[in-house]
């Protein structure tokens, strides 16, 4: 069993203090992306004892969960059915709470065939910067009921308000995950990328890096079988790499400073000059790379590039709608307030 | 505000003579959408011939303070393309241009005005197709399927219009262009497509997007099986969700719609069934053999008898047939069907669709149910005859009272049609006091002075006070702060 305690009480009961007193909140989970997004302004806002998993429905493939469950237990109590998040986001430093999870909204190396987090949400539940406690969305898969405020919570850094608990849509894991391993040049690799989307196939994440192209195969035995046969040179590689991928333990990330990712459009062919400093996941739509070799490869002018610590982002950037987003949401910006999008 | 003629004049003095309407005979066409009961006659239809049409007649309407309608096809169910009686309908039929393919990246880029099917026939070639198919694909626009956050009969699997969006182009009245997403992933900055993606015309006016396209399955299979209980039938649907299969399509029709459709299109559906499940499993043979082995198996375990299969392309649409017809043969029963869109957990169907009979009775109204149960959406259609108000009247009564059922069980009041005029009344019982003015905060936010299709989508609280029955949501009293409006 998983622990569970409703601390909801106590964290509108912050929320509504800092309301009267003009203080301003860090929101707070474990901290295991500070290195991508904290908050230094204001007195932290602990989620971490609202935790518990309210209604899991296996049946219906619906979670609910509150904002500081750890993500592994999440995933472990999805394991005992055979299913997972299949957005798999990041566990940085073995661990995360699911409310960090939806609002820093970053996916694994899956993103292309399972979708987001953003994708995943169903319904979730804020404390808005007046202290009102919010319900939005639901627990179906099908609601347009109002503004879909549930999802743009998700990757908002919190700046909108509290996540108090989040209802996810899960997935059936599939029966078997292999992953293979070829040696090619990049632009044969591309190649293959190209094919993973365009083509009906077992591939479910691919990663290139270091002349080396790994793919990983999921589905029944038989359509992984099938897609296997497709690429006769492909070693068997373990499945371990993945998570290593996704939880930046890879050796790629190792260097943590300057880590920049750039998201290319899903068709883009762009140079890699450097394949050791950077690494190619998604079919080809992301890259990492390290700040020496940033301009090393030509993305065309429509491909969005930026340094993965988001504490830098320019607060020169944040546009006229989403300053009046926050206002709507927080009009005394009591939350993150030092935090851009 | 100034006057609706000096508007009118000046978007006579901006765009081409043919893209202006006023006269009465030629603004007819456009007094309603799918949703009849409701009509007015818009003063004004304007004709966008490219984006730089729209930004000037939203320019105009901020000017001068007059509300602006925007309307893709006019096939919405709820009303939102309703005209407004002193303001302008803007139609994007005219930008009804694909503007890009892009075949190696999976991604088309398209003005509104496209039809939802003509995406997937310009890519058909390629092996690839746009997922998201709702029923009046032929007819209605991408633009309108954005607006309303459209589903299909193949959402179960492939996600709803939001899930098949990659970007978007989007005209806000103060005049500024919103470009959001683009062709990847991801993109920097707070993503807020999202908040425009069902949004019914109230933040702004879309007019480019980009979809993902997805490679055509090389296989797929239909199953349809005929159940004598419809718990057994609501209870085998749960049943496949939890042995892990999201099948392609999971739909199920009602003894009345069966019939309806058997004498309609004569499917060769088992007329003396009370219920038939139509699921259809894609992807690779294996993939698509073992599912569709389960999927038998489990209907038989759950009571059904007569289960036919097809794989072959015309075998498979014979047995769509009666599905996709079911609404104009439903049609053909009754003078007029009202066409509700509750979703629900699914581990209520069928003690939601016993309790929707109880209240058809009570009313003395027939419901016909054909819908999209693999993810709880129900459409039931309330029969009755609209040239007898006090029908309408029991219709209208009969259908909140389902809408409310499916809040009671944890649902929505709408899954896929939207609210527009029609569902102001459940939205009262849905949502508290405090969320419905967090969504006019966030509607103040793209449009200050209130012109984006004024008065759809969200219920003021004076109207939700007005309304019937003051519900309590949450424990709590629903309207503390009243006299705020
Ligand atoms: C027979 C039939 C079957 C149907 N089946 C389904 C189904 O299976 N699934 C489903 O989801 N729906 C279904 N619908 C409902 C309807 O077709 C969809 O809601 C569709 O998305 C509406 O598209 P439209 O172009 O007709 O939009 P319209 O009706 O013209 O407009 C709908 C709303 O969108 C706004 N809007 C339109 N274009 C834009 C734009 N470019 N920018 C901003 N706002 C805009 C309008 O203001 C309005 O609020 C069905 C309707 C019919 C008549």
């Amino acid at each position: 069993m998983t622990r569970s305690f409703d601390d909801a009480q106590r964290l509108i009961d912050s929320v509504n203090y800092a309301v009267a007193h003009t203080k301003q909140l860090s929101i707070l989970g474990q901290g295991t992306k500070a290195h991508y997004a904290r908050s230094t302004q204001g007195d932290a806002l602990q989620t971490r004892d609202h935790v518990g998993v309210i209604e899991y429905r296996p049946d219906e493939l619906t979670i609910s969960v509150r904002a500081g469950t750890p993500l592994t237990e999440i995933k472990n109590v999805l394991n005992e059915h055979d299913q997972m998040l299949a957005c798999d986001p990041p566990e940085f430093l073995g661990g995360g709470t699911i409310g960090g999870a939806v609002a820093c909204g970053l996916s694994g190396p899956g993103r292309p065939w399972y979708g987001n987090l953003r994708d995943a949400v169903l319904g979730i539940e804020i404390v808005n910067g007046l202290g009102e406690c919010l319900r939005f969305g639901g627990s179906v898969m099908k609601n347009v009921a109002g503004f879909d405020v549930s999802r743009l919570m998700v990757g908002s850094l919190g700046i909108f308000g509290l996540i108090l608990s989040v209802n996810l849509r899960v997935h059936p894991k599939p029966e078997l995950e292999r992953t293979i391993k070829i040696d090619l040049q990049w632009d044969d690799a591309w190649r293959i990328h190209g094919d993973a989307i365009s083509k009906p196939s077992a591939v479910s994440a691919t990663c290139y890096w270091s002349g080396s192209l790994y793919l990983r195969l999921s589905g029944n035995r038989a359509s992984v079988d099938e897609t296997r046969m497709s690429y006769p040179d492909g070693a068997e590689f373990e499945n371990e790499l993945w998570k290593s991928v996704r939880d930046h333990d890879h050796p790629f990330f190792h260097r943590r400073e300057k880590l920049r990712r750039t998201w290319l459009g899903r068709g883009a062919h762009p140079e890699l000059t450097d394949a050791r400093n950077q690494l190619v996941e998604w079919a080809g739509a992301q890259v990492w790379s390290h700040s020496a070799s940033t301009d090393s490869f030509a993305a065309d002018a429509n491909d969005a590039s930026e340094p993965f610590d988001r504490r830098s982002a320019n607060p020169e950037t944040e546009s006229k709608y989403v300053k009046r987003l926050r206002r709507a949401f927080d009009p005394h910006l009591l939350f993150n307030s030092d935090l851009r999008l | 505000m100034m006057s609706l003629e000096f508007a009118i004049e000046l978007i006579k003095s901006t765009l081409p003579r043919d893209c202006v309407l006023t006269d009465p005979s030629a603004t007819a066409p456009f007094e309603t959408d799918g949703l009849t009961a409701y009509r007015r006659r818009p003063p004004v239809v304007a004709l966008p011939r490219d984006t730089n049409d729209v930004r000037q007649v939203l320019r105009i309407c901020h000017e001068t303070g007059i509300p602006v309608v925007t309307r893709g096809a006019g096939t919405g169910l709820s009303g939102g393309a309703l005209p407004h009686e002193k303001g302008v309908l803007l139609v994007l039929s005219k930008m009804n241009r694909i503007l890009s393919i892009d075949e190696e990246g999976c991604t088309a880029t398209v003005q509104p005005g496209v039809t939802n099917l003509s995406i997937s026939q310009a890519v058909a070639d390629m092996g690839l197709y746009y997922a998201p198919d709702p029923s009046s694909q032929i007819a209605c626009s991408i633009g309108g399927n954005v607006a309303e956050n459209a589903g299909g009969v193949h959402c179960l699997k492939y996600g709803l219009t939001l899930h098949n969006v990659l970007g978007l182009k989007v005209q806000t009245i103060e005049g500024d262009e919103l470009v959001l997403g683009g062709d990847g992933y991801e993109s920097s900055g707070v993503e807020l497509i999202p908040l425009f993606v069902g949004s019914e015309g109230m933040l702004g006016v879309v007019t480019e997007i980009t979809v993902k396209l997805l490679p055509t399955p090389p296989c797929k299979e239909v199953l349809l099986g005929a159940f004598n209980e419809l718990e057994s039938a609501g209870e085998c649907v749960a049943a496949i969700i939890a042995r892990g299969i999201v099948p392609a399509g999971l739909e199920m029709m009602d003894a009345l719609a069966i019939q309806a459709a058997e004498d309609y299109v004569h499917a060769g559906y088992p007329r003396d069934a009370s219920t038939i499940l139509i699921c259809e499993v894609d992807g690779t043979a294996e993939q698509v053999r073992s599912d569709a082995d389960l999927i038998g198996e489990l209907m038989v375990a759950h009571g059904a008898d007569n289960i036919r299969s097809a794989t072959e392309p015309e075998e498979r649409d014979r047995l769509w047939q009666g599905r996709k017809a079911a609404f104009p043969a439903v049609g053909r029963i009754s003078p007029d069907y009202y066409c509700m869109d509750g979703t629900i957990p699914r581990r209520y169907l069928s003690k939601v669709l016993t309790s929707i009979a109880t209240l058809a009775e009570k009313h003395g109204l027939r419901v016909a149910n054909v819908f999209h149960a693999g993810d709880g959406n129900l459409h039931p259609l309330i029969l009755y005859d609209a040239s007898d108000d006090e029908q309408l009247d029991r219709a209208e009564r009969l259908g909140v009272e389902i809408l409310e059922l499916c809040v009671s069980v944890g649902g929505t009041v709408t899954g896929e049609h939207g609210v527009g005029v029609e569902k102001l009344d459940p939205m009262c019982s849905q949502f508290s006091a405090p969320e419905l003015e967090q969504f006019f905060r966030l509607k103040e936010v793209f449009d200050a002075s209130g012109l984006m299709n004024p008065g759809k989508a969200i219920p003021t609280l004076a109207h939700c006070s007005e309304v019937k029955g003051m519900h309590v949501h949450g424990g709590e009293l629903p309207f503390p702060e009243l006299d705020r409006f």
